[in-house]
């Protein structure tokens, strides 16, 4: 009963979630070409995915210092992360009307906050638990890696367009 | 194939590449790539972009035999 619960408590959040991007009349607007090479950057991380995940069953056993579940969010974050740089490096990923600035802020944050709390864990040696990296510890230094990531291609390829136009 | 009637038009119009992007309703990065040739726009881009640059589709995006 909690668990059939919990699905339709999830699906009502999605659900309404969903109609709000949807009907949002703030969403980012792409135009033709964006559209475009955003459809390949999903082909490129989908195809990462797939790689990414036939190399774990080979890799990944008992004795792997990084458990099966740590290794299926990190592949998660990479696939996503691929595709995420692939629009920032083609000038796709934020919409026709975006704030690139702010957004570049926040990630930035995020990913600071997240590594100051990746880069505490191992200096307190509370990183490994059981001389292995679990889901739950790596969390921190998955997600800020990933967000100073975003934020610093955002500014590489923002510096790259200035020089080119000039 | 660089579009090089594309930009000097843009040019002789005194747009930014960020001007006729907001003009049609574009990114500029969708302008810089149509004029660089890395992108062939749609035929109802290719409109906007004649009608906001007061030219036709002959003088922008026929390509000439030589």
């Amino acid at each position: 009963m909690i668990g059939v619960g919990v699905f339709l408590v999830l699906f009502v959040i999605i659900c309404t979630i969903v109609i709000a991007v949807r009907t949002d009349p703030d969403k980012p607007q792409y135009d033709e070409r964006q559209v475009l090479v955003q459809y390949r950057g999903y082909k490129y991380a989908a195809f990462t995915g797939i790689i990414l995940n036939l190399a774990s069953a080979f890799i990944v056993s008992n004795q792997s210092v990084v458990t099966a579940p740590a290794i299926m969010y990190m592949i998660a974050f990479i696939c996503i992360l691929v595709f995420v740089l692939y629009c920032i490096f083609k000038g796709v990923y934020f919409g026709i009307k975006d704030k690139w600035k702010s957004a570049t802020v926040f990630s930035a944050i995020a990913g600071i906050i997240n590594l100051y709390d990746a880069v505490t864990q191992i200096t307190r040696g509370s990183f490994l638990q059981d001389g292995k990296v679990t889901l739950e510890n790596s969390t921190n230094l998955v997600i800020g890696i990933f967000f100073t990531a975003i934020a610093a291609s955002t500014l590489i390829q923002h510096i790259r367009e200035r020089v080119s136009t000039q | 194939m660089k579009n090089l009637k594309m930009k000097s038009a843009r040019a002789a119009k005194d747009l930014t590449q960020q001007g006729l992007a907001d003009l049609v309703g574009v990114s500029r990065q969708t302008i810089n790539a149509i004029e660089k040739g890395d992108y062939n726009p749609t035929i109802s881009l290719c409109i906007r972009i004649c009608k906001a640059l007061g030219r036709t589709l002959d003088d922008l995006f026929w390509e000439d035999e030589e």
